[in-house]
């Protein structure tokens, strides 16, 4: 449900409109003092709300403008610029506002003139608007002026041409006046009625209306106001034939029943309101957002973006480490799988120990026949050995022997060590072949060799 | 301060914190997954090389041959014993007159922990031989045991047990298969 709420000077007017399959229809219709507002966000919404989508409110028409400009045609940014110059220049910069193109018109000489309407709301009666809302639950989405609802509501119901068209909400205690060219609002304004019982016949409304209306003709000396469009509760047809004599206008029926369904149940019927309704707030020119809640809005914007970014951070973090950790944890487990089928193969080499053990002494044992034939063969005649020795150390076999040559005389004992030592070199069982003792003993030579297998 | 530069500062912050703890934690996993790598590829090793090992010991349990073993008794002194007179018996078999000694029975270290294999220390003095082919008919005859000879002396000191030609050398034992 659309909730629309027209505030007039000591008044809210309430229409609780919902979209259906058939269009609009008015489901709730209500008018109260502007102090029990309070009361009804509270009280009277809480009830509603889960029925309520969004709140639309007009303001007053004080504190509000409805003025068209001419300005030169140029490019659409320089126009907003040179309008936005001419308001503050005109009414101050007190005020927020909203622009509509009205189309190009002739200027002096061969000038081309941009007509641009340009409605605003002052600043503090915009802020003060939305406060009234501060305790509501749901706070209004779109700030207008009662006018530019009203035009929405007329241009529906397709009463709004080319010629003036007069609107009159008589109402106690406040009656509003807008006069219409087209998508132009010439004339806003408001008059006070006295009391029913000091003016039964609604005459001094209806001299003040009158009033309205020459001024218009002051205003505008080409145009007349031709027609005339009464609304509103108070509304008697005294005053209606009274002003239809006095202006000689043609009096426009006011039928909204033809967009909105449920009128004639309601107590009460708001054309403010039911504009309200019509707009479409995604594509209206006039959508005053009060400037707490544009920085409410950006501050939720930023917190949205921040907080957004920071999840996402998190976000790519958390999946970074979820995906490493899957990796190790993969890795673990290949690793289990790796350890375990270790730890079978070792306990299936437990069983094979026999030939473990076979296998080594197969491959850890030098060829000893080979050795001790060899031995035989690199001793030449005249040389004695005293001691062969083949140990195991750290994995190899190293080895000494020690030994007598006897020559004839010492040159022979030398160069018969020197053959021993020529004659281990050249075998390929040895290697590290090293002759570290040798000693003259008379004619013979004592020696020592040492040497590594060569396997 | 107004409110947006308070929530861009703190959730910039916030922001920050996050990646900054979410990197030092993905570096953490990094670390521990390089560690793991290189323990399996430890691993890796060690399977191919216990693979490896079991095919040719499956092989050798085939086509391998028999090796004899030395009786023993329950009474470790009465192994000890019983395997001094086989050796003597087996060398004087072999024409070699020679005193024996046997050491405690002891796990050995020459194979990985994954295989118990035990050893006795024995120590051959032989006082005499007759010739080089005498010598290597006694080496070739214990290549039909489970012995490996450590230090293999003529005329030498190293091994402390009279004799000509000293051996040193050990008796492999598998307890489950004895």
């Amino acid at each position: 449900m659309i909730l629309c709420m027209d505030f007039t000077n000591k008044k809210v007017k309430i229409a609780g409109v919902e979209r259906g399959k058939k269009g609009l229809k008015v489901v709730a219709s209500l008018e109260f003092a502007v102090s029990e507002l309070t009361r009804f966000l509270v009280e009277d919404l809480k009830t509603m709300s889960a029925k309520v989508e969004e709140i639309r409110v007009s303001g007053t028409l004080d504190n509000t403008f409805h003025k068209t400009f001419v300005i030169p045609d140029m490019k659409s940014n320089m126009v907003k610029s040179a309008l936005e110059t001419e308001v503050i220049k005109t009414l101050g910069n007190d005020y927020q506002f909203g622009d509509r193109d009205l189309g190009q018109i002739p200027g002096p000489g061969n000038k081309v003139n941009r007509k641009m309407m340009s409605a605003g709301i002052k600043r503090n009666a915009l802020e003060e608007l939305s406060k009234m809302f501060a305790s509501s639950r749901i706070t209004p989405n779109l700030f207008t002026t009662y006018p530019l609802a009203l035009e929405r509501l007329l241009d529906g119901l397709g009463v709004v041409g080319e010629e003036p068209l007069g609107f009159i909400e008589i109402d106690y205690p406040t009656t509003r006046i807008v006069i219409f060219k087209g998508k132009d609002i010439r004339v806003t304004r408001e008059v006070n009625a006295t009391e029913q019982e000091k003016d039964p016949d609604r005459s001094a409304l209806a001299t003040d209306i009158y009033r309205t209306l020459l001024f218009y003709n002051e205003a505008y000396p080409e145009e007349r106001v031709n027609r005339l469009l009464f609304a509103g509760s108070s509304t008697v047809p005294g005053t209606v034939e009274h002003l239809k004599q006095k202006t000689g206008a043609e009096i426009v029926p006011f039928g909204p029943e033809t967009l909105f369904q449920g009128l004639e149940e309601a107590v009460h019927i708001h054309p403010g309101c039911l504009g309200l309704a019509l707009l479409d707030p995604a594509h209206f020119d006039f959508t005053f957002v009060p400037f707490s809640v544009q920085e409410k809005r950006k501050t939720k914007r930023t917190l949205i973006l921040t907080s957004s970014v920071c999840a996402g951070i998190l976000l790519m973090c958390l999946l970074a480490i979820s995906r490493f950790s899957l990796n190790l944890k993969n890795l673990d487990v290949y690793h289990k799988g790796i350890d375990g089928e270790i730890r079978m193969k070792e306990d299936r080499l437990r069983d094979l120990a026999l030939e473990f053990v076979s296998q080594s002494l197969e491959t850890s044992q030098p060829p000893w026949s080979q050795i001790l034939m060899e031995l035989a063969a690199v001793v030449p005649q005249g040389v004695a050995l005293k001691t062969f020795t083949l140990k195991t150390v750290k994995g190899a076999w190293r080895g000494e022997v020690t030994g007598v040559a006897d020559g004839s005389d010492e040159i022979k004992s030398l160069l018969l060590v020197e053959q021993v030592q020529n004659n281990f070199i050249q075998s390929p069982l040895f290697q590290g072949v090293k002759l570290t003792e040798k000693e003259l003993q008379g004619k013979s030579v004592q020696f020592k060799i040492i040497y590594q297998l060569n396997m | 301060m107004d409110k947006q530069k308070i929530i861009l500062f703190a959730f910039g912050f916030l922001a920050l914190l996050s990646l900054f703890l979410g990197i030092r934690k993905i570096r953490s996993i990094q670390a521990q997954i390089g560690e793991e790598k290189e323990q399996l590829a430890k691993s890796d090793q060690r399977l191919e090389y216990v693979r490896d090992l079991e095919e040719s010991l499956e092989l050798r349990r085939i086509t391998g041959k028999v090796l004899c073993r030395i009786p023993r008794a329950k009474d470790p002194i009465a192994s000890q014993v019983l395997m001094r007179k086989f050796m003597e018996s087996f060398l004087s078999r072999l024409g070699l007159e020679a005193e024996v000694k046997v050491e405690n029975e002891r796990k050995s270290r020459d194979f990985p922990d994954v295989i118990t294999v035990n050893e006795v220390p024995l120590m051959i003095g032989i006082r005499n031989y007759s010739s080089y082919d005498q010598v290597m008919t006694m080496l070739k005859e214990f290549g039909n045991f489970p012995f490996v000879v450590e230090i293999f002396t003529i005329g030498g000191t190293e091994v402390a047990i009279p004799g000509n030609l000293r051996i040193q050398l050990k008796y492999y034992i598998v307890p489950e298969a004895s």
